[in-house]
């Protein structure tokens, strides 16, 4: 009974540590992963280097995207790693149980920082040919320690494995970035803000234009978008960012929630051209929902057949066929239809323009046109285009109040706080008030569009 | 159909009885749906055998019966676990014993946007389901490969392009495989569209300025059009490039070039050159031009073969006196026209129509003639409107065509499953071997 302690040990470790620290990172390693029993699929990995490993890895990635499963497997993985360790060790008379519990630490963290499942598969199907390789060894009485001493190795070692894990930064930012990736994933948008704060954005200038997506889709733009580390037009639309899984994944998401499937769908394939199969269960998943808005059946009807084979998608699969069952789909338009249809543009505010002027009006298209222009500090358009949508707003947002009061007085519909507070940042500017004063409107639309005239 | 055939059908009759024992059926005298829909279509002697499953996914068996050069597949039919099921009515495929090429090559591409991943040209044995790759991009560091073409067919000479980082055109000759950069000879001009003329020496190619948009809403997501383009001529005995003034001007855009068999004629697409191409796509149609070819030079003024107010021409492609071309409503790409047919054109009569028994609804776009002109593959996008796969035709010599079939797969739900789609199908007559190794020397 006293064997098992250590790997019992071992695996409650592994299993809180991934649990607690890495739910997230392994979620993500899901959305870019893939698994079909198709033929394509499989020529394909054998094509690359490993396959079994891979294709074994790709199979258990799956699993990922549900709760506890990745600990589960991964705590199994290592245990499994330990005792073939410790039958090895057998066959050259060693019987430390702390030794292979230090090689399965080893691999734990060899998992927890590699960028997908296959290393660690890759390890462990090592392992496993050596152990049978050492099954030719005559079998000797292993040389013991005394049962404590294992125990106790084996519980300090998990223990600082656990804390190292806990302590690092890299396994912190990566979980936090997943964090992010997935809330967005799942159009989670408080789960966003939670992750991507003003703090956590002026750390990580990549998470803000996704805290925006998430105040925008809130309807809260324009009250707080200056509370985030803005600076330019890419904070908002990531324009000029360079074209990578992120900016591609940011503009699906976003060109979604803006109501432009077409351009979604543009840029899942972009990013499934940096994917290593060419393609992953988050994409299929947003393509197969993409096409179902479009009303292209057919092809959400391919993707969802092809989805269907992998394992665990059957409820969603069903879901959206039953889903097409009961609607139509759309008729394609006709060569006199699509020669009118407007072509998108690189620039985001185009776009958005666009959107608007051809009735593809989504809740938050008028805030990030409007919100544009103040990061552009371009008063008179944004005042131009405020007065055409103002009522849409029963309280006008604060930074529009900010930036109305700016370009034009007082205008009678702005709150009394605002023209307080601007009446105070007057006095301020002009007094050259104290570090402390200037801080109190650090916040204000007024300070960002005197920062970097 | 194939040797095979008889020992298939007789495993079917078994699987049939095994399968079938505790179901009793229906006779009914209606065809069964199947996907692909192979009812009714002629294939070549010796094509791999068809294979199809129900379109609504019911269980099935099948068996077949050769009589004479008919083949009757007699389909039963019947859901997981119900113990009836339908006897559908036996359906007929025609064998014809005009031949066709034993290959086929194709490049197969994610029908991506800008980028892209993995791509590469492939070939495929017709009277089997072997499909081989002939060049990946892996070998060519990533970059893009396209327009392949072999010329008349022989599979010991190919020309494909490669772009990116230290890219080009690579030509093989036998064992020789070589790669220019056209765009550091004379004119500094890319090749895009090419034409290897019959006697070997000479490629036109179409020299374009492509650009791909994006509609902002309805079903067409890609746009692509030319803001310019010019004919070149490359002389690879000399691996020099020459133009001729009609067809390297600024008034018009000139592309998609094809020789007439005796390689007197030059054949090609041409529309005038307008500004703003992105917003007056519509306006841009390309008509059927000629010009004649003589010594090694063009000559004489280019004629219109063949323009229309409502369509725009692209890929003619010539066997005899019969021009088979894409048509769609307007623009360059079609394979992104769902309107984008195929029209067949008597070059002696200049009667013109469209070729109402290969289309679908859906885009049909690239298309080849065999080496003896009783055959065309073509592709199509009517499966699922995206990924296009290859279909084939026979031709009767006097403008008619068969229903078209699918090319056959071992698994059909490999069309639906494959990711990828097929582009510029073209015959080859032998093996065009794997070429990855040779040509990853080249980068």
């Amino acid at each position: 009974m006293k064997k098992f302690i250590a790997p019992l040990i071992l695996f409650t470790g592994v299993f809180l540590a991934t649990l607690l620290l890495q739910k997230h990172t392994f979620e993500c390693q899901e959305f870019d992963g893939l698994f079909l029993l198709s033929g394509d699929y499989f020529t394909g990995m054998f094509q690359k280097s490993f396959p079994i490993s891979g294709i074994i890895a790709d199979f258990l990635t799956q699993f990922f995207r549900f709760g506890v499963y990745a600990p589960l497997i991964v705590a199994v993985g290592v245990v499994l790693a330990f005792f073939l360790v410790r039958s090895i060790l057998a066959r050259f008379c060693i019987g430390w149980n702390v030794l292979a519990a230090v090689f399965a630490a080893g691999l734990w963290v060899f998992i927890a920082f590699a960028p997908g499942a296959k290393r660690g598969v890759a390890v462990v199907l090592i392992l496993l040919l050596v152990w049978l390789l050492s099954r030719l060894l005559p079998k000797r009485k292993p040389l013991a320690l005394k049962a404590w001493v294992d125990i106790l190795g084996t519980l300090i070692i998990t223990g600082g494995v656990f804390l190292f894990l806990f302590l690092s930064h890299d396994v912190r930012e990566r979980e936090k970035a997943s964090a992010l990736k997935s809330a967005v994933a799942m159009a989670d948008w408080p789960r966003v803000l939670s992750v991507a704060t003003p703090e956590a954005c002026l750390q990580d200038r990549s998470m803000t234009p996704f805290a925006l997506l998430a105040l925008g889709e809130g309807g809260q733009l324009g009250n707080y978008i200056f509370n985030f580390p803005v600076r330019s037009r890419a904070d908002l639309d990531m324009t000029g960012v360079e074209e990578s899984t992120l900016s591609y994944f940011y503009k699906a998401v976003l060109y979604e929630n803006l109501h432009c499937p077409n351009e979604a769908i543009h840029n899942l394939f972009q990013l499934a051209t940096l994917q290593e199969h060419s393609q992953s269960f988050m994409i299929l998943r947003h393509l197969i929902a993409d096409y179902f808005i479009l009303g292209n059946f057919d092809m959400a009807r391919k993707y969802c057949e092809i989805l269907s084979r992998s394992t665990l998608h059957g409820q969603y699969v069903r879901y959206f066929k039953e889903q097409m069952a009961a609607s139509a789909p759309h008729t394609p338009d006709s060569a006199e239809v699509r020669k009118n249809i407007p072509l998108i543009s690189h620039d985001a505010l185009y776009n958005l323009l666009l959107f608007q002027a051809s009735g593809i009006d989504a809740p938050s298209t008028v805030d990030r046109i409007l919100c544009t222009f103040l990061i552009d500090r371009d008063l008179e358009r944004f005042r131009s285009v405020f007065a055409t949508v103002r009522d849409r707003y029963t309280v006008i947002p604060r930074y529009y109040e900010e930036a109305l009061i700016f370009a034009e007085g007082a205008p009678e519909d702005i709150s009394q706080e605002t023209i307080q507070r601007y009446t105070a940042f007057q006095a301020s500017m002009l007094s050259m008030g104290s570090a402390s004063q200037q801080r109190a409107f650090a916040d204000t639309y007024w300070v960002y569009y005197l920062s970097k005239q | 159909m194939t040797k095979g055939l008889r020992i298939s059908s007789m495993i079917a009759g078994v699987a049939l009885l095994a399968s079938c024992g505790k179901i009793s059926f229906t006779q009914s005298d209606a065809l069964p749906e199947i996907f692909p829909d192979y009812i009714g279509v002629t294939v070549p002697e010796g094509m791999a055998d068809l294979q199809f499953k129900m379109a609504d996914g019911r269980e099935m068996s099948v068996t077949r019966e050769r009589v004479a050069d008919t083949l009757f597949y007699s389909v039963k039919a019947w859901s997981k676990g119900s113990s009836t099921g339908i006897a559908y009515a036996p359906f007929k495929v025609f064998v014809s014993h005009d031949s066709i090429d034993p290959y086929i090559a194709y490049r197969l591409i994610e029908p991506n946007y800008e980028g892209w991943r993995e791509m590469g040209i492939y070939s495929r044995e017709l009277a089997s389901y072997k499909e081989k790759a002939v060049v990946r991009n892996s070998a060519t560091g990533g970059g893009c490969v396209n327009c392949h073409t072999f010329p008349g067919g022989d599979p010991s000479r190919l020309m494909f392009h490669a772009r990116g980082k230290g890219g080009g055109t690579v030509f093989r000759d036998g064992d020789d495989i070589r790669i220019l950069n056209l765009a550091t000879v004379g004119l500094h001009r890319q090749g895009t569209y090419p034409a290897w003329h019959p006697s070997g020496r000479y490629i036109a190619y179409s020299s374009n300025s492509t650009q791909q948009s994006f509609p902002i809403a309805g079903s067409q997501q890609v746009e692509v059009y030319d803001h310019f383009s010019d004919i070149i001529l490359m002389d690879l005995q000399t691996d020099s490039i020459t133009t001729f003034e009609p067809l390297f001007d600024d008034k018009s855009m000139e592309t998609f070039p094809t020789w007439s068999p005796d390689g007197g004629t030059l054949y090609y697409c041409s529309a005038p050159q307008i500004e703003n191409v992105g917003e007056n796509r519509a306006k841009v149609r390309y008509a059927l031009k000629a010009v004649d070819f003589r010594d090694g030079a063009f000559c004489g003024e280019p004629r219109t073969v063949f323009s229309s107010d409502s369509l725009s021409v692209s890929f003619p492609r010539i066997y005899g006196k019969w021009l088979l071309f894409t048509a769609s409503a307007y623009g360059t790409f079609p394979i992104w026209h769902r309107e984008a047919d195929l029209w067949l054109l008597d070059m002696e009569t200049g009667a013109v129509r469209r070729v109402e028994e290969v289309n679908s609804p859906d885009t049909e776009s690239y298309h080849s003639w065999s080496s003896n002109g009783k055959w065309t593959v073509f592709s199509s996008r009517r499966i699922d409107g995206r990924y296009t796969r290859l279909y084939f035709s026979h031709f009767d010599g006097e403008g008619h065509f068969t229903k078209p079939f699918l090319l056959p797969q071992k698994n059909p739900e490999h069309n639906t499953l494959r990711l990828k789609s097929y582009n510029i199908p073209e015959f080859v007559k032998g093996d065009p071997g794997k070429l990855s190794k040779q040509v990853s020397t080249l980068f």
